[in-house]
């Protein structure tokens, strides 16, 4: 069974220096589609996609789990999460979306998250991100600059069920990235697709079952806050 | 934003804060809508809840007679209409606009459109 691929509206993406569904995004799509009897039979009941862009990729999860999950996305640029609440309308499912970096203020996640989706700025570039655009893909020299704030912390973000999907490109070195969190995640690469010079990849963790996540009920853990850029 | 994603949220990224939660909430303007309840997904997400914090919410739109001052020892034993207040409180209403506020540096966190913003940047201006 197909799931149809949500609506969107270019002209407002377009408009508003909004990262457009590319490769990529379909990709990350075609990845959860695929995975998506086993998503279901982990029952989540929450989802937070961080860099949501247009949206497309929180609402294709939000619908492809029956809209019986709650929907948090966040994103830098306020345009995008205007352009999400509209595509998340246009397909009539709910999202909730907040205005920051990665997932500060949103500490009492922690824990709680049971699908995480990320498809972070990935390309190499040598110079700072100057305007909205240039943000939604500049990664820094390794391409890696954002996903390295994030990756420490998805072992605690996630739930003891939880699931993370991530999109890497080749030269952000796959082998080190399915390393990382080898002592409470299991890894592996989902889908690989190359398109024209990019070599994209959808990567998937998840959460070891543990007897210590098991007993972990309680949630008042206090955790350090994620550092914000100055 | 709903009131549920209040419960999510602290201020303990800024500098120098050590809790930062709940943050406080004041409601200019909300809206009631009608999302569809469904009682097992109900007791998922009062399990990820901080009753402290869904006080601090419930006061804010004036409802603090839909929920008890303490809370139930057990969310599966609670009655669908109970549990619809619960629903009310946290999926139904969508604060507008507002402003969330650090308990402890009282920085102003705005709440525009149904959008918080969370930036350090810009609370900080």
């Amino acid at each position: 069974m197909s799931i149809p691929t949500p609506q969107y509206r270019l002209q407002a993406i377009r408009a508003h220096d909004v990262y457009e569904p590319a490769e990529d995004t379909f990709l990350l799509i075609d990845a959860i589609e695929k995975d998506i009897k086993e998503i279901r039979s982990r029952n989540p009941q929450l989802v937070l996609e961080i860099g949501c862009g247009s949206g497309v990729v929180s609402t294709f999860v939000n619908q492809a789990l029956g809209g019986n999950v709650t929907s948090v996305a966040t994103d830098l640029n306020p345009h995008a999460l205007d352009v999400t609440l509209e595509t998340a309308k246009l397909n009539d499912i709910k999202i909730d979306v907040v205005r920051t970096d990665l997932f500060a203020g949103l500490e009492n996640l922690i824990g709680k998250v049971d699908v995480l989706l990320f498809n972070p700025p990935y390309v190499p570039t040598e110079e700072e991100p100057r305007s909205n655009i240039e943000l939604t893909y500049a990664g820094g020299r390794t391409g890696r600059s954002t996903l390295d704030r994030l990756l420490p912390r998805v072992p605690e973000l996630l739930s003891p069920r939880g699931v993370f999907y991530l999109v890497a490109l080749h030269s952000n070195d796959i082998p080190a990235l399915l390393k990382e969190h080898s002592d409470r995640m299991t890894a592996s690469v989902s889908m690989e697709r190359r398109c024209g010079i990019e070599h994209l990849f959808i990567l998937k963790f998840v959460m070891k079952e543990s007897v210590e996540a098991e007993n972990n009920t309680n949630n008042t853990v206090v955790v350090a806050p994620l550092a914000q850029p100055e | 934003m709903k009131l549920f994603v209040h419960n999510f949220m602290s201020s303990r990224f800024l500098k120098n804060v050590t809790v930062g939660y709940p943050l406080e909430l004041t409601v200019k303007q909300f809206v009631e809508k009608d999302i569809e309840f469904d009682r097992e997904n109900m007791i998922v997400m009062l399990d990820k809840i901080q009753y402290e914090a869904l006080l601090v919410a419930a006061a804010a739109v004036n409802q603090s007679d839909r929920i008890p001052a303490e809370k139930p020892p057990k969310w599966d034993e609670l009655s669908d209409d109970q549990l619809k207040q619960f629903h009310h409180l946290l999926m139904n209403i969508d604060v507008v606009d507002g402003e969330l506020i650090c308990p402890e540096t009282k920085t102003v966190f705005p709440i525009k459109d149904g959008i918080p913003n969370m930036l350090k940047v810009d609370a900080e201006k």
